[in-house]
């Protein structure tokens, strides 16, 4: 097997892992491994912008943003490390607009902001409504400029860690199919979310939670799984993204009456209300037989938008609804529904991106700070990838000035060896059958509305489906460029995932921002303001519960 | 139940000797992309296809492969219910790693090579603030940003057919991006481009065919870039000049060697009794007046034997092309001027209809004089045509009694025909009206006769070599005969073919020009 040395990895090579290079490699020998080229990370179908209170177009200051996203957060997340993404997000803005990139600006030559759920200003910084295209590409530049070092379409399989220490990192090089082991100082996790676990996802195929998975196989703490958000618009049966800033620049919604229901569920803030709460309103439509032609699905109207406002400011969405659902949306509405968007859990770290595992490091969609608790806003996860990604960089460099090169864990490396070896066996059970079943069981019992019995089958199937996978065979047996077997291992991140939604969905007795529990429809401040802590231990996975970091806000009804 | 078939390209290196192509069968449904007939074989038939795939929106650039020869993304690809069979290949140009999987390596190196990022002065320092840029001063910057780096640019250029040291579309695109962004300081960047084959594109346009994401890579990136070198005095190339010299000598960059064909017709020529069916102004360009006055013979009898009036104005100048195509935007006004005031003359007395026998005229008059027209505030009461779409879509096409013509060939779809909007089959259906002729199907409608975008004049042996690419394209298909509409195609071919020759080499190849073959199969 071959060894190859660095003093820090990256596993990933979305926004935050390239910020995360580009801190880390300033003074360190950094090398990013990625399944896939940087500028194929998931980042780059991120649409409508970033949160930051440049105040450009109505006074704004870090606070206000903060409240928004605590109060977004349904009060779960962290607040002294939301104060660290709202204080900080600015300079990252201004950092990266001097790299490059290209943020559409207001005639006085400032950036431009536009509105977006959840918060009570304009205070989204955007790039068109392709943001997460445009970052994607102005940091990928900066890698290129600075020379690092990037392994792509290498898949990782497993973190080595030894008495709670990481070591070093395995992975597949996709190209030739062999492994090798990456000895490092340190690794930062940036590996994003795990959408692929439900059947309704926006994300990429490549969305497949390895990164929470392979740290939780390997001991970490695992944080608030169960928050998973849904995104209200997508397109409807292939749940392409249909950007809020639709709704942000003043699409609206509209059931099978022609009402704009959200006037009921959100009487203030309507279609702007946070993500969680806008879902819940469309399901409820198509449950009670509101939905477009008794259907899945409501409008989305962005015709009043006028056709020139739509090409300036939306012209990815006008264009995903001409290739993809063959609407021309500056005539007719929009079909769409909810799907699965963002993981609000992840690996559990601390303010400086620090996992329960020594030298173990997280950032970004993969990681739970958390700053985002049980909902996030729009525009706070490009926000949270450039902040949390310089800091983890930052404070990696700062772990491995006393560290010397680990030993190699060469048991451990075979032993992982192995298990990809023995995937190539003659299995009974088919990967993408197993897939599906997933994503099926996963969408209808722990998916928008969930409760006692639903998130207990789920559980149940989730470990049935484990336990069959054990049974899953790869049965394409060249070793270049194998995505049957790629597959095969991302399935295996997936059920992790899954269990850990399951299981967090099932401990939460309580309703709370995208959480939702129909037997236990009200927030419980009393017993649940705690984050779910789930870690693997002696063979088994272990709960805890951590009380979230109120410093700022006291908790009070959420109200939009 | 429908099904389509899938012909796809195999390649396990650990175990094929060459590639082959497998097909499969998938059910139909609405809405189907490649990417979903892919995952469908993948999941349902066999597991050890291998393909990239991320978004399935379009923006991560993952699946770009090549379907029916053409560069594009599987994802964004749907297949109607009418299509039967589809051939997927992966991108040319690279090196195939299996299947559909492709080392994009010489994609991004070159991409590397044009410093892809902003290059600031060290002066500027870091502020807590965002930099004033007024929206304006980013807007065209901002146009170019759209590339998702998928490749299919790259894949389907012509130029890297026969010359692996261009630097290729979107590495000009993103040179541009850079250069007309006014936070960057790298004055070097236009430099560099001409270095590394701005002048080798022959503005055929294939890659924007390719794009997936719709940009404007030829004017808005090519031939905008070509414009700035001149701005700053890196272009035209030496060669270049001598062409343009031509043009100010002449009126047109071939020289007159034998009678123009305006000259040896009347203003007007009504060879018909009775009513005309129409009445147009031709306009011949320089290469059919000067050179090729058989074809504007036969364009003329074409139109006598539909009952059409022609006006043949002898005191038309070049269409201008040549400078636009070279980055000239700035010595167009003469042409725009004298052009469009005879134009607009004959219109004054009722002749609307401007048409015209060369594509590159045609593309020039279509393209880039209504924009240059409202800048010099000069009307435009008239309509331009292509001759071939003016017998397809405006007359009632005389058809009876044409001769037959036995042949088989292959028809070149000429890249200024395509850039006017002017669909190929126009021409397939015309040339298919005369009696006996075969035509066999192009792999792919958009190869290249070298003859664009000043790369004769400038890189004469890499015209040399798309030329005969292209004849090589048409005997690997079993055909000895290309068809086609254009004259700078036809001399491309022409100078080839005559090279050969005169090394003795037998071709036995040869060009016709549509309307030349047209013509004859009136005469009976």
């Amino acid at each position: 097997m071959e060894i190859i040395t660095h003093d820090i990895i990256i596993i990933g090579a979305g926004l935050a892992g390239q910020m995360a290079a580009l801190a880390a490699s300033q003074s360190s020998d950094t090398a990013i491994v990625s399944k896939v080229h940087p500028i194929r990370s998931h980042s780059g179908a991120a649409q409508g912008g970033i949160n930051a209170s440049f105040g450009n177009v109505s006074d704004d200051d870090w606070e206000k943003h903060a409240f928004d996203t605590a109060k977004g957060s349904d009060y779960l997340a962290d607040q002294d490390a939301v104060e660290i993404l709202c204080k900080n997000i600015t300079s990252r803005i201004v950092e990266i607009d001097h790299f490059g990139a290209i943020f559409d600006r207001m005639p006085d030559g400032r950036l431009a902001q536009r509105p977006f759920g959840g918060g009570s200003f304009p205070r989204t910084c955007y790039a068109g409504d392709a943001t997460g295209h445009e970052m994607l590409n102005t940091l990928y530049e900066q890698l290129i400029k600075n020379n690092v070092r990037v392994y792509e379409e290498w898949l990782t399989t497993s973190l080595m860690v030894e008495n709670n220490e990481y070591k070093g990192v395995l992975a597949i090089n996709l190209k030739t199919g062999e492994t090798a082991y990456f000895r490092s100082k340190a690794v930062i996790v940036a590996t994003g979310g795990c959408g692929r676990v439900f059947e309704r996802t926006t994300n990429s195929h490549q969305s497949t939670g390895d990164g929470i998975s392979m740290a939780y196989r390997a001991g970490a703490q695992v944080c608030d799984m169960e928050f998973v958000q849904f995104h209200p618009t997508t397109l409807v049966g292939t749940n392409i993204l249909i950007s809020e800033a639709a709704r942000g620049e003043g699409g609206f919604l509209m059931n099978s009456e022609n009402k704009r229901f959200m006037e009921s569920y959100a009487p203030s803030a309507k279609e702007l209300a946070p993500r969680d709460i806008v879902v819940r309103s469309i399901q409820t439509e198509i449950e009670k037989g509101r939905g477009i032609s008794g259907g899945e699905f409501v409008w989305l109207d962005l015709t009043s938008l006028g056709s020139e406002k739509l090409m300036e400011k939306l012209p990815q969405v006008y264009k995903l609804a001409k290739d993809f659902a063959n609407v021309d949306a500056a005539q007719d509405c929009i079909p769409v529904q909810s799907a699965q968007h963002y993981t609000m859990g992840g690996i559990r770290t601390n303010n400086n991106c620090e996992s329960s595992i020594k030298g173990l490091l997280a950032c970004g969609e993969c990681a739970c700070v958390s700053v985002h608790g049980a909902n996030r806003l729009g525009g706070n996860s490009l926000a949270e990838t450039l902040v949390f990604g310089k800091i983890a960089g930052e404070r990696a460099l700062e772990y491995i000035r006393k560290k010397g090169t680990p030993g190699i864990q060469r048991e451990a490396a075979e032993k992982e060896e192995e298990r990809i070896n023995h995937l190539f066996r003659s299995g009974d059970e088919s990967v993408p059958e197993l897939r599906k079943e997933l994503q099926n069981i996963m969408w209808e019992r722990a998916g928008i509305f969930r409760n006692e019995s639903d998130s207990r089958e789920a559980l149940k199937a989730v470990k049935t489906l484990k336990k069959r996978y054990s049974n899953a065979g790869v049965k394409d047996s060249c070793r270049i460029f194998n995505t049957d077997l790629m597959q095969a291992i991302e399935l295996g991140f997936l059920l992790d995932n899954a269990e850990l939604i399951a299981q967090g969905a099932l401990l939460r007795r309580e309703s709370r921002g995208s959480h939702f529990r129909t037997d236990f429809p009200q927030r419980d401040d009393k017993n649940w303001l705690t984050h779910t802590i789930i870690a693997f231990k002696d063979g088994k996975p272990q709960v805890t519960f951590e009380p979230v970091r109120i410093t700022l806000f006291k908790p009070e009804a959420r109200k939009y | 139940m429908t099904e389509i078939k899938l012909i796809i390209f195999r390649y396990d290196p650990s175990k094929d000797e060459k590639p082959h192509y497998e097909t499969y069968t998938v059910p139909w449904r609405q809405r189907l992309t490649v990417l979903d007939a892919l995952n469908y074989i993948k999941e349902n038939i066999d597991s050890s296809i291998s393909f990239r795939q991320g978004c399935r929106s379009a923006i991560c650039g993952s699946c770009a492969v090549r379907i029916e020869k053409r560069g594009c993304l599987a994802c964004k690809t749907t297949i109607g219910e009418e299509t039967r069979e589809i051939t997927i290949d992966p991108l040319n140009h690279y090196k195939v790693i299996r299947d559909l999987v492709v080392d994009l390596e010489p994609f991004y190196e070159r991409m590397k090579q044009i410093q892809p990022y902003l290059v600031r002065n060290n002066t500027i320092a870091m502020t807590t603030k965002e930099m004033l840029i007024k929206p304006e001063d980013l807007a065209e910057a901002k146009n170019l940003r759209d590339c998702i780096l998928c490749g299919s640019c790259f894949s389907d250029c012509n130029t890297l057919d026969v010359d692996n040291t261009f630097c290729g579309p979107a590495a000009l695109v993103k040179t541009l991006r850079f250069a007309s962004d006014p936070r960057d300081n790298n004055e070097g960047r236009l430099a560099q481009a001409v270095e590394l084959g701005l002048y080798k594109c022959p503005v055929d346009q294939e890659c924007e065919f390719a794009c997936p994401k719709e940009i404007n890579i030829r004017r808005g990136a090519i031939e905008r870039l070509r414009y700035l070198a001149v701005q700053k005095e890196l272009a035209p190339l030496p060669e270049h000049k001598k062409l343009i010299n031509s043009v100010l000598d002449s009126g047109g960059i071939v020289p007159v060697k034998a009678k123009p064909a305006t000259e040896m017709f009347p203003e007007y020529i009504k060879e018909f009794d009775g009513e005309p069916q129409a009445e147009v102004l031709l306009y011949l360009g320089c290469i059919i007046n000067r050179r090729k006055q058989n074809v504007a013979a036969a364009i003329i009898n074409i139109f006598q034997n539909n009952r059409i009036a022609v006006h043949l104005p002898g005191k038309v100048t070049c269409c201008g092309s040549p400078f636009m195509r070279i980055g000239q935007r700035d010595s167009m006004r003469p042409f725009v001027e004298k052009n469009f005031s005879i134009f607009n003359d004959y219109a004054a007395r009722g002749i609307t209809d401007v048409v015209t026998s060369c594509s590159g005229c045609n593309s020039t008059f279509r393209h880039d004089f209504p924009k240059l027209a409202k800048e010099f505030d000069i009307p435009m009461n008239f309509r331009i045509f292509d001759v071939g779409e003016y017998m397809y879509e405006k007359i009632a096409l005389n058809v009876k009694g044409l001769k037959k013509t036995n042949i088989r060939a292959m028809y070149h779809y000429p890249c200024h025909i395509r850039a006017s909007g002017l669909a190929e089959d126009i021409y397939i259906d015309l040339i298919q009206r005369i009696p006996g002729v075969e035509l066999v199907k192009v792999p792919k409608s958009g190869y290249c006769c070298g003859g664009g975008g000043g790369v004769r004049a400038a890189f004469p042996e890499l015209a040399d070599r798309l030329a005969v690419r292209r004849i090589e394209i048409a005997k690997e298909s079993g055909v000895d005969t290309l068809i086609t509409n254009c004259p700078f195609c036809v001399l491309s071919f022409e100078r080839v073919l005559g090279m050969k020759e005169e090394r003795g080499e037998k071709m036995g190849f040869r060009i016709i020009d549509f309307y030349e073959m047209f013509s004859e199969a009136y005469s009976i």
